[in-house]
């Protein structure tokens, strides 16, 4: 039996020292990925690139990455685009009229757009003047509509909210 | 005015447009990603093409006019691109009540493409109006473009 190696979610120094897209393809085949490590491939490739588009930036991956690495959705079913900048857009579709899609800028910028059960969209921002990804995945994930934090997550947050 | 069009060159409510969606845009499964309906920055309006200027009513009739109007203007089409229908008046009542967005789908009234249709009003919730549209295509109305 073999087990994995590489920790989920992946600690935010290790992101940043991942130095390729190929890199980040490796953690997500780590993670039990392959079809989204070779989607992300493809979309770092020169493959299919119309006039003007770019490929995936590793900088938008180390966000895809931080991202998924830190929530699962059971319902919703991931896929991945690129904007003609090289934006990675995770996009989840889910059985009903939910939806949500994250645009990650950089590693720590987003831009996003979440459908909920009623088909409302989701207004995340609350009026901040900043709101970077981390934030973002927090309050999507307390709207408990479309993840959950990723297991090993959830108990080590469980486990410090127990001892506060 | 164009027939088709109410005033200032705007679709009627009844009538379609095509989007040219790069093959990023489309998912391994067909599923259409909504990075197909974001704006480009600085961008003022998403590129279309309004069908029923092709043909009254015979799909197959309408995407070969906007292959060929591409085609005519220069435009590379990639082998696994797709076209993406959209009817006027459901995406226009869809934005406003979803999202209190005012889309507006305007002719643009080029000589050379005189299809080319303009989806104006949504730049400031551009990532919110694309996930609408995209969910909105049905997906036995997106079709090759190549």
């Amino acid at each position: 039996m073999t087990t994995t190696t590489t920790p989920r979610p992946l600690p935010p120094d290790a992101i940043a020292g991942l130095a390729t897209i190929a890199e980040v393809c490796d953690v997500l085949r780590a993670w039990g990925h392959p079809q989204l490590a070779d989607r992300l491939a493809y979309l770092a490739s020169d493959a299919d690139l119309d006039d003007g588009d770019q490929p995936a930036t590793l900088e938008s991956a180390r966000g895809f990455l931080a991202f998924f690495g830190a929530v699962e959705s059971v319902e919703g079913k991931l896929h991945l685009g690129t904007t003609e900048d090289g934006t990675i857009c995770a996009h989840w579709r889910f059985p009903d009229s939910r939806s949500a899609s994250l645009y990650f800028l950089d590693r720590k910028q987003v831009d996003y757009a979440a459908r909920k059960h009623d088909g409302r969209f989701i207004d995340l921002d609350r009026n901040d003047a900043i709101v970077n990804l981390e934030q973002i995945a927090e309050r999507l994930v307390d709207t408990k509509e479309w993840f959950t934090w990723f297991k090993e997550r959830s108990a080590a947050v469980s486990s410090r909210r127990h001892t506060t | 005015m164009v027939q088709g069009t109410l005033g200032r060159g705007e679709l009627a409510p009844a009538h379609h447009v095509a989007r040219y969606c790069r093959p990023r845009d489309i998912g391994d499964d067909g599923v259409l990603i909504p990075t197909a309906f974001r704006l480009c920055p600085g961008e003022e309006y998403l590129s279309t093409n309004w069908l029923e200027h092709f043909h009254d009513f015979e799909r197959s009739a309408q995407i070969n006019g906007v292959r060929r109007a591409l085609v005519g203007k220069g435009f590379r089409i990639s082998r696994n691109a797709a076209f993406a229908v959209l009817n006027v008046g459901i995406a226009t009542v869809l934005s406003r009540n979803a999202l209190n967005v005012a889309i507006q789908f305007v002719v643009l009234g080029e000589r050379h493409d005189p299809s080319h249709t303009g989806i104006y009003g949504y730049a400031a919730q551009n990532a919110a109006v694309a996930e609408a549209l995209a969910r909105l295509v049905n997906p036995t109305e997106i079709y090759p473009a190549a």
